[in-house]
């Protein structure tokens, strides 16, 4: 009888082959919508004519007002020269012609501005003055706003002593003088001109851009941040010799702390301090007569970083250090030498954008009172004035302009910071803030346009139309606007936000992605995959096409 | 090759053709018995005399983020004080094996584990006993004779021109009718496989003392739990029990989400013992898999209370959030993944997987066996947290097909390979992460020779069987080749 055995129905057939190589292929099918999908570069769309219209020539000049009241107090009226109606106008006139700009609501530039190159923002001070003479002297509240000054005129006989210029810690200057004189506006124009030279002299230097680096004072500020950690350190260096603690938190109360509340409306600062024992030099001081010493060459190399663990670990905030350093028993006394040779006087420094150093030899006593601090927390908080960019206000070229006048400056004993250097910071970092947050958007807008595989996603769009909004608010702000405040709260929104854009991770990721990256991200796993599909793929249509082939021959027989 | 070709001189061994199918069942002996009861004693001795089992249930081998022990402790801990398990990063384990555990005493954890390795060595040996009675079920053609032109000279060596040759001949000759009684067991060309053979038995305790299953066991890797239903779904298929092994297997899929792929095997296996076509059997599979999944995933929801588990448990799988470095191919890739294609690479390491069921279950449409152990392998060697308990399973099952031994090629580098990866795997991971005198690639070297001496193993197992096959498919080139080699 016969048997029908078992016959191969779908193994090592041409059918078996196709249905494999198509049940592969289906599934390459399917991916390839995946791969379309999560591989796509997201790029949300930028207002880049917008970024790049605020670099253009002109666009972001701006003028910075000074709302100044002129008083005159005059024992006798008739010695006021005639126009004294139009005095103010006439000081106005004169200042804004010091200051390169004309009458406030003129756009016309700065000359300064003609020699600097045309893509550089000018911005400039412009003062507007006001006679306060019918008021009476009812106008003493105004001075309480930031960006609002008095100048208070006292006459006095020409014959009575030198002409009295006394500069309050509030918005108010005091000059003594004769009224008489045709020099009366002069004089006052020379005050106020001089009361805010450097000021106009950063502007200049902040907006043309190759200045920028020779600049001293702004290689010791640090970078704008919303929120600083000051970091009070006690570095002891050996506890055998005396094992120092110190009145710290009196210390800050007393000293720093009324400070950082008065300019706390430009950044949030969190303040901590500790004590580290067993903190040794990476450097070893020279022997100097009878004590050690330190020359300013070796100054780079004193802070230990691998040792010294300094930086919180939990603040967020850019951190500022301010270090009082106890030199062991054997190293003492210990000086700071001038470059000049000389033992520095403070025996202290700053390091820029980082903090300040004073040392100071080991206590009688192991606890540094309130009173021992008293002096090293001066320098602490003159060095932070330094590194926050508080000036100090002064008038430029007094001896020359101001001869034979006597000037007094009024310093804030309590609180570390006059009104006038308050104010002056709100500008200048309202200013700096804007020119930064326009130049990080245009770097932005390059970087995008440059790197066609970046991602640019939504929160980083939403941002960038943030930060384009708050320049437009701050710019109108400057120009229109007295109070620098809302000036500045604009120049830090977009600040913020551009900075925040620019560093955003996911950009970073895919900075540097060029197409070669590609392959070596597909090849290793697709390449091994895709030869033996491809190979199949290859033979099954050579196999079509000579059986084709055959049945056309036959048929042809 | 030399192979077959010995058989002309030595005729088939006569206690061979003795075996008739229905006494093929071995008779219960001692033996087995004595051999669970030791190895079990061998389990019980190295959890009570020593540290190993605290030990290992640390190995990152024996233990993943979605099966560790020590995890579904934690687990169980927030289940039992009425805080949802899934928050945080801790329990990827799915919701039901909590109230287990919560009702069995710790000291009974151990014997739990034993129990279901014992029960995974039982259902081995019932799939083993079934596919031994294929085996003498299996038709070899009677080689025709056909006066093959190419049997002189040179041609032997190149298979293909052989190959199109024998092809030519048999298209002449089909379909192969044998007249009178052709006995395949005593067709002196069929290779003799007896001397490889492993007795069902044999193979169950192969299983209890495989060192991966005992490591797997000893860490109470909850893997185990998959394992068995993965191993139940098998066994019930091959006894043509449709709807236990669906709900073996959705049981099994419930817990580790890629025991999914052996629906495919497991309905080619129905197929074959119901007598019915693949169609049937998945029309009816198909739905009835999905209800009881659904009915698992309905009653964890009832337990959990949310949704959440589902992207803890298969989130956590398939999205692989944890890591930490194990055997798997996942970890090492993601961590030096540029994030952009962090998605589009899951996506391909997830298709990976799955991209083979279609076509090896057409391509050995016939051994059904074989498909659900080709697939368990890939699974092991691809899933995102794989340990050695998924290899001790899939292991086991390539043991069944012993017939393949001879045929196979690289067998030396493939178990040498997981030897020297066994071996140095601990030890990479160790000077790695504790002695700090390693890094990363160390271990992760060492990972891809595990998987790739794993996939040297299957490959290896794919031509064995693809050799097997054309021998015993074309009976004429058989016997071509046996005249050919002793001419």
């Amino acid at each position: 009888m016969g048997i029908q055995l078992e016959r191969p129905d779908l193994e090592n057939t041409a059918f078996t082959r196709r249905l494999i190589l198509l049940s592969v292929l289906g599934v390459f099918l399917l991916g390839l919508p995946i791969w379309w999908k999560t591989t796509e570069i997201h790029r949300a769309p930028l207002p880049f004519d917008e970024i790049r219209r605020w670099a253009g020539p002109g666009v972001l000049d701006a003028k910075v007002f000074v709302n100044i009241d002129l008083r005159v107090d005059s024992s006798d009226s008739e010695a006021l020269p005639p126009n004294s109606p139009s005095l103010a106008a006439t000081i106005e006139e004169r200042v804004n012609s010091i200051y390169g700009s004309v009458s406030g609501s003129d756009l016309g530039r700065p000359t300064q501005a003609a020699n600097q190159p045309s893509e550089a923002a000018s911005i400039a001070l412009a003062f507007r003055i006001q006679d306060h003479i019918a008021d009476g002297g009812s106008g003493t509240k105004k001075d309480e706003e930031p960006g609002n000054y008095e100048v208070h005129v006292t006459c006095k006989a020409p014959e009575s002593g030198e002409d009295v210029v006394s500069v309050s810690a509030s918005r108010i200057v005091d000059i003594t003088t004769t009224c008489a004189s045709d020099q009366l506006p002069n004089r006052i124009a020379v005050v106020i001109a001089g009361l805010f030279a450097d000021e106009q002299k950063k502007y200049l230097a902040s907006s043309s851009k190759e200045d920028n680096a020779h600049d001293h004072d702004n290689m010791r500020m640090v970078k704008y941040a919303p929120e600083y950690q000051v970091t009070f350190s006690l570095l002891n260096g050996d506890p055998t010799d005396a094992n120092v603690s110190w009145d710290i938190q009196n210390g800050i109360d007393y000293f720093i702390l009324p400070f950082l509340n008065t300019i706390s409306k430009l950044s949030n600062f969190s303040v901590s301090s500790q004590i580290q024992h067993y903190a040794a030099l990476p450097i070893e001081p020279e022997v100097y007569p009878s004590s050690f010493c330190l020359r300013p060459h070796m100054l780079p190399h004193f802070i230990n970083s691998a040792e010294w663990n300094l930086a919180s670990t939990v603040a967020k905030g850019t951190p500022l250090n301010f270090v009082l350093y106890i030199p062991p028993k054997s190293q003492t006394p210990l000086v700071l030498l001038r470059s000049d040779g000389q033992p520095h006087p403070t025996n202290a420094f700053l390091i820029p954008r980082w903090g300040g150093i004073v040392v100071r030899d080991p206590p009688t006593s192991d606890r540094l009172s309130l009173d021992d601090l008293h002096p090293i927390m001066e320098i602490f908080l003159a060095q932070l004035r330094g590194l926050l960019g508080v000036k100090e206000t002064r008038i430029s070229n007094a001896g020359v302009l101001l001869e034979g006048t006597s000037i007094t400056y009024e310093s804030e004993r309590n609180i570390g910071v006059t009104a006038w250097e308050h104010d002056r910071l709100i500008r200048e970092r309202t200013v700096q803030n804007l020119v930064d947050a326009v130049t990080t958007l245009n770097s932005l807008g390059k970087l995008i346009e440059a790197g066609e595989n970046m991602i640019v996603l939504d929160e980083i769009r939403t941002k960038v139309l943030t930060s384009l909004t708050s320049i437009h608010h701050c710019h109108k702000a400057l120009q229109n606007s007295s109070n620098p405040t809302l000036a500045y709260s604009h120049s830090r929104t977009a600040i913020l936000n551009a900075e925040s854009a620019f560093f955003d991770p996911t950009m970073v990721s895919m900075l540097y992605f060029p197409d070669e990256h590609k392959y070596a991200i597909y090849m290793p796993l697709f390449v091994p995959v895709c030869v033996p599909v491809l190979a199949t793929v290859l033979k099954e249509i050579k196999g079509w096409r000579s059986k084709r082939k055959e049945k056309g021959k036959k048929k042809a027989e | 090759m030399a192979a077959p070709a010995q058989r002309k001189h030595h005729p088939p061994n006569p206690s061979h053709s003795n075996i008739s199918p229905p006494t093929l069942l071995p008779s219960p002996t001692a033996l087995p018995l004595l051999n669970t009861a030791l190895l079990v004693f061998l389990r019980y001795g190295l959890i009570f005399a020593t540290d190993i089992p605290a030990i290992l249930a640390n190995r990152v081998e024996a233990s993943t983020p979605v099966t560790s022990f020590k995890r579904l402790q934690e687990g169980l801990y927030l289940f039992r004080h009425g805080i949802t398990p899934y928050d945080g990063s801790i329990y990827y384990q799915a919701p039901l094996l909590l109230p287990i555990f919560h009702f069995i005493p710790p000291f009974l954890h151990s014997t739990i584990f034993i129990l279901l390795d014992i029960a995974v060595a039982y259902f081995l040996l019932q799939i083993a006993i079934y596919k031994s009675s294929c085996d003498t079920q299996e038709v070899w053609p009677k080689p025709v004779i056909v006066e093959t032109k190419v049997v002189q000279g040179e041609a032997l060596e190149g298979d293909d021109d052989v190959r199109k040759e024998t092809e030519k001949a048999e298209e002449k000759n089909e379909p192969h009718v044998v007249e009178g009684d052709y006995d395949p067991k005593r067709d002196p060309t069929r290779p003799d496989d007896s001397s490889t053979r492993l007795s069902p038995h044999t193979i169950a305790t192969l299983y209890l003392l495989n060192p991966y299953a005992i490591i797997a066991c000893l860490a109470k890797s909850t893997q185990l739990f998959s394992s068995l239903g993965a191993v139940m779904g098998i066994y019930f298929a091959t006894r043509g029990k449709l709807p236990p092994a669906m709900l073996c297997l959705a049981v099994a899929t419930y817990l580790s989400f890629y025991p999914l792929v052996l629906l495919a095997p497991v309905a080619l296996l129905l197929s074959d013992t119901r007598k019915t076509s693949v169609l049937n059997i998945t029309t009816t599979s198909i739905p009835l898999f999905t209800v009881y999944l659904g009915g698992l995933l309905g009653v964890s929801y009832l337990l959990a209370g949310s949704w959440q588990f589902l992207s803890s448990t298969y989130g956590a799988i398939l999205f692989v959030p944890d890591l930490t470095p194990n055997i798997g191919l996942f970890w090492y890739f993601f961590i030096e993944m540029f994030d952009h294609y962090r998605t589009f690479f899951l996506c391909v390491f997830q298709i990976f997987v799955f991209v083979f069921v279609v076509p090896i279950s057409v391509k050995f449409r016939s051994h059904p066996l074989f498909v659900a152990s080709l697939l368990m392998a890939i699974v092991a060697i691809f899933k995102s947290y794989p340990s050695v308990a998924d290899t001790s399973i899939y292991t086991s099952l390539f043991l069944m097909h012993s017939e393949l031994f001879k045929y196979m090629r690289n067998t030396y580098l493939a178990i040498n390979g997981m030897v020297y990866a066994s071996v140095l795997g601990p030890l990479f991971h160790h000077l790695w992460l504790y002695a700090g005198s390693g890094n990363a690639n160390f271990f992760f070297a060492i990972t891809l020779v595990w998987a790739m001496a794993q996939v040297f193993g299957i490959l290896d197992a794919c031509y064995a069987m693809q050799r097997r096959e054309w021998d015993r498919r074309w009976p004429g080139l058989r016997v071509a080749r046996v005249e050919v080699v002793h001419k």
